[in-house]
């Protein structure tokens, strides 16, 4: 009988396991290449979610089934910088108005049917229908053969970032998406394009637009029976958490592939990734933020591995200057010198990366990319100086009461929460830290914390934060880096290829920086920093120094917001089952399956 | 026969009504949310990288989902449509219908957490009736303390154990799906066994953090229904022990049974911790979802599902008993 009561746990574990089954990471097989087993950052997977790239809950997953022209290379002086994708090669023509795409020439859907230049061409009418065609001012398509696709802006038009945007082009198969757009669509989508005075062609250029809008809608909800691919792998079967791809043999470069299977796992939650990364299940996973302890349990994990690369996104404080006295230029130079950077990174580590030495709108580390050294020297670095924080405030006509707490200039008590959002432990811990240090100076502080982020958006662009954290440089190209700051936060919008500015007053514009449409440069000159970001996306990368310096100046001097790390790309892999993973920038910055499309990512023998 | 049918009429009836009034109060209250569905997807783009500009216009697809026209009006639409059994559009699927959506969630949830409830109260019941005979005895107690402890502990503490020990320190059971995808659903029993293996861990961690309180009901109403005097008259005529029991049994499960399907009316909005610890993608997780991305349609009609479960199940639980209890029954 004790026997029997000793034997039961074992019993009860085997019994366990012989209904999992295999569980985990499954070896690369003696065979094959085994299964990768991942968790796609960008995409939990929902019951109920079709297979479509368009749908923005859809089961499809960029770089293993979800195929674009071209893969970005992430460098943040050359937007233009790709790898193949489904287009092999291009040529630039026309300073930049025509680009010609040369596909994959043994490039082929997982059905077994070739790869076309109608597929291109319907991915890029569904890029009309989504809107995203519209925005790199996308004029005609041409199918010059089988094989080569002409695509020109709209005459007139002078967007740098058309090739970009073009290569960034989700490409699906004609023979599943064709039948969902009507035998018009290319007269639709030009007689959209009308800009001039004809008031019957405008009207007709309106409902084009609305067809567009209403076909858009009807094809992000289109659910494909089945998946067909042009990308490494596709999809054999997926559930309410979970996905498995087979490699697809009709890809193009299917030889540079090696793992036979992909298994992406869902997630809802940080803990999910802890815990299938604690017990070695992921041979890669994307950071989420951690407590050390539970890092240090993940690297504890035999194989388990951690890789770096470049984040391009900072935390900040963004200041409200419609606030007082945050309009003062002088109030919030001494606010980021009150604020010690070095103590506030510390609390946010290992994703908060490095403590920031400049406040430019961008990343420390493509400062140098982009200013000189002349340039740089001029820039500010608002080390923590309390004594000199309170000369500025002095400046800035604030007083300090015989109770040790500061007072605005009309002699009222002046007090400075610091808002973050639930859920963000990075930010919340450094705000606790900022608030403490702003009320030992002075200034009464909390840390205040909107309930979630929906909320925080929508209260910020109320202008209802007087100071609260913000995501800043989300690049890596300079036009989106500092759109920003100088985009819609600071209310500049683009409205037909023109930027209006709305003031911080029309609160649902979300202007809730509030600086103002005119800054003076340090070295001489004004800029209207909206107008100048906007033209960031309308000069070829050559001529960008120039204005990037520009802003970084004055955003160093004027300091809407104010820098407060440079996050680090912290990622996993496992090296039990598969070696030769990327190790540099780029792509890593890419999806795994991009790295396997690249020849990366091989079974260990 | 004629009265009962009149007692259901009447309490479908204000089933209805209870439903139309809670969809009403949860359409207002869901509307009321801070937040922007269109500016979390637009941060959400950005934050992949796409270009503001691309953003901006990729949005504007979804926005056509985002009703603009007054609350009141949409009001009038979601209810027109629910009678009509149309229950809208999502705004995070671009355009899928709700309806599609909670049905494919909805199966997972009642797989788990009706198994966790059946489990938890075939387990509480048949250890409370022997807790209270042996209420006296070691075993009485130690049941009883266990049910206590287990009841005590909260069912997510209890999961995150579960997950902890199985899933990450032995890695021996899975999670994060409802079966293994490699398997294709239908009755064949490699898909049954991992659709079993993929329960058993939130199918444990419900049973065994509500079987306490089933346990410890059921004990508390044997020992009651022990000093009826019926019991004392069957003792008496010398009835045979088992019969004695079943006397006992039926009785005293009475009370259990209205706890029951509320439980299994309730089980739907109550999944969420389970759920969300296990990764397992039902209604509890669709619902949290819904909400961060502030989709309206979706949670109004995750909303409803709840609601009509709870009140479909407090209809059931009154019928059930004037079947079983002739007593309500001459009452009614």
């Amino acid at each position: 009988m004790r026997k029997l009561r000793y034997a039961a746990a074992p019993a009860l574990l085997a019994l366990c396991a012989s209904v999992a089954g295999c569980q985990g990471g499954q070896p690369a097989s003696a065979s094959g290449g085994g299964t990768f087993t991942t968790i796609d950052e960008y995409h939990s997977i929902k019951p109920g979610a079709p297979m479509n790239p368009f749908n923005d809950s859809g089961s499809a997953f960029l770089g293993y089934d979800e195929m674009r022209l071209g893969w970005f290379k992430y460098s943040p002086t050359d937007n233009n910088a790709f790898w193949p994708g489904v287009a092999a090669s291009w040529d630039v023509q026309d300073n930049g108005q025509k680009v010609i795409l040369h596909l994959q020439p043994k490039g082929g859907w997982s059905d077994g049917k070739p790869l076309t230049a109608q597929d291109v061409k319907t991915s890029i009418a569904i890029a009309f229908t989504q809107g995203t065609a519209q925005s790199m001012n996308l004029g005609t398509v041409k199918a010059v053969d089988d094989k080569t696709v002409e695509c020109d802006q709209i005459p007139g038009q002078n967007n740098a970032t058309f090739l970009h945007q073009l290569l960034g082009t989700v490409i699906v198969p004609d023979s599943v998406y064709g039948s969902q757009l009507p035998s018009d669509i290319w007269s639709t989508i030009a007689a959209s394009q009308y800009t001039g005075n004809d008031q019957a062609k405008a009207a007709a250029a309106t409902k084009a637009q609305s067809t567009l809008t209403a076909l858009g809608k009807k094809i992000a909800a289109f659910a494909p029976q089945k998946d067909v691919s042009a990308g490494p792998f596709v999809i054999q079967g997926i559930n309410p958490g979970e996905a498995v791809l087979d490699k697809n043999t009709h890809f193009y470069a299917v030889d540079n592939v090696h793992p036979d299977k992909v298994v992406l796992r869902n997630y809802s939650g940080n803990e999910q990734i802890w815990g299938y990364l604690e017990s070695g299940q992921l041979d890669f996973a994307p950071y989420t933020a951690m407590p050390t302890n539970v890092l240090n349990q993940i690297l504890a994990e035999k194989g388990n591995q951690r890789v770096d690369a470049t984040s391009y996104v900072a935390a900040a404080l963004g200041f409200n200057e419609s606030v007082k006295p945050l309009d003062s230029v002088d109030v919030r130079r001494a606010l980021a010198e009150i604020v010690d950077r070095s103590a506030v990174q510390k609390v946010g580590e290992p994703v908060s990366g490095t403590a920031s030495k400049y406040t430019t709108g961008m990343i420390d580390s493509v400062v140098n990319d982009w200013m000189s050294t002349a340039d740089i020297s001029k820039l500010k670095t608002y080390d923590h100086n309390t004594a000199d924080a309170a000369k500025l405030l002095q400046q800035a006509g604030l007083t300090k009461g015989s109770d040790g707490k500061w007072r605005l200039p009309n002699g009222q008590p002046w007090t400075l929460d610091v808002w973050t959002v639930n859920g963000f432990s990075d930010w919340i811990a450094a705000a606790k830290v900022i608030s403490s240090e702003l009320t030992s100076f002075g200034i009464p502080s909390q840390p205040k914390m909107a309930p979630d982020y929906a909320t925080y958006q929508e209260e910020l662009a109320k202008g209802k934060y007087p100071l609260g954290f913000w995501l800043i440089a989300l690049g890596p190209d300079a036009y989106s880096t500092f759109a920003r700051i100088y985009g819609e936060p600071d209310g500049y919008n683009v409205v037909g290829d023109k930027v209006v500015h709305y003031p911080a007053s029309a609160q649902d514009k979300g202007n809730w920086i509030g600086g103002p449409t005119s800054y003076q440069v340090p070295g001489g000159g004004t800029i209207d920093p909206g107008q100048v970001t906007y033209q960031l996306s309308h000069v070829p990368v050559a001529q960008q120094k120039d204005l990037v310096t520009k802003l970084a100046l004055v955003t160093n001097d004027q300091l809407p917001v104010y820098t407060l790390w440079n996050y680090i790309n912290v990622q996993f892999v496992n090296n039990t089952r598969f070696t030769d993973f990327p190790s540099g920038d780029g792509a890593l910055n890419n999806s795994p399956g991009v790295w396997m499309q690249l020849g990366y990512v091989k079974p260990k023998s | 026969m004629r009265r009962l049918a009149l007692r259901l009429g009447r309490r479908l009836l204000g089933g209805l009504v209870m439903i139309w009034l809670v969809s009403t109060f949860t359409f207002f209250i869901v509307h009321a949310l801070p937040g922007d569905p269109v500016q979390v997807q637009y941060e959400t783009l950005l934050a992949r990288g796409v270009p503001p500009d691309q953003a901006q216009h990729q949005v504007s697809v979804m926005y056509g989902f985002v009703p603009h026209t007054s609350v009141w009006h949409q009001y009038g639409d979601y209810i027109f449509g629910l009678v009509h059994g149309d229950l809208g559009q999502s705004i995070s699927y671009t355009g899928v219908g709700v309806g599609h959506i909670v049905l494919a969630a909805a199966p997972w949830t009642v797989v788990l957490v009706l198994t966790g409830i059946m489990a938890s109260f075939l387990v509480g019941v048949s250890l409370g009736v022997l807790a209270a005979v042996r209420r006296s005895s070691r075993i009485g107690d130690l049941l009883s303390v266990s049910g206590s402890l287990l009841h005590g502990i909260p069912q997510f503490v209890l999961a995150l154990l579960l997950l902890y020990i199985f899933s990450t320190q032995l890695a021996i059971m899975p999670y994060g799906a409802p079966y293994d995808a490699s398997y294709s659903p239908g009755l064949n029993w490699p898909f049954m066994q991992s659709v079993i293996s993929h329960a058993i861990l939130p199918v444990a961690a419900y049973a065994l953090s509500s079987y306490g309180g089933w346990l410890l009901t059921m004990k508390s109403s044997v020992i009651s229904v022990l000093g009826d005097d019926f019991i004392l008259a069957a003792e008496l005529r010398g009835l045979r022990g088992i019969t004695v029991m079943r006397y006992v049994a039926r009785n005293a499960i009475l009370p259990l049974f209205t706890i029951l399907a509320l439980s299994i009316g309730f089980m739907f909005g109550g999944s969420v911790f389970i759920e969300s610890i296990f990764d397992y993608q039902g209604l509890g997780q669709m619902l949290l979802s819904s909400i961060s991305a502030r989709d309206y349609p979706l949670m109004a009609g995750a909303f409803l599902l709840i609601t009509a479960a709870v009140i479909v199940a407090n209809i059931l639980a009154e019928l059930v008993y004037t079947v079983i209890d002739p007593r309500v029954r001459r009452q009614a």
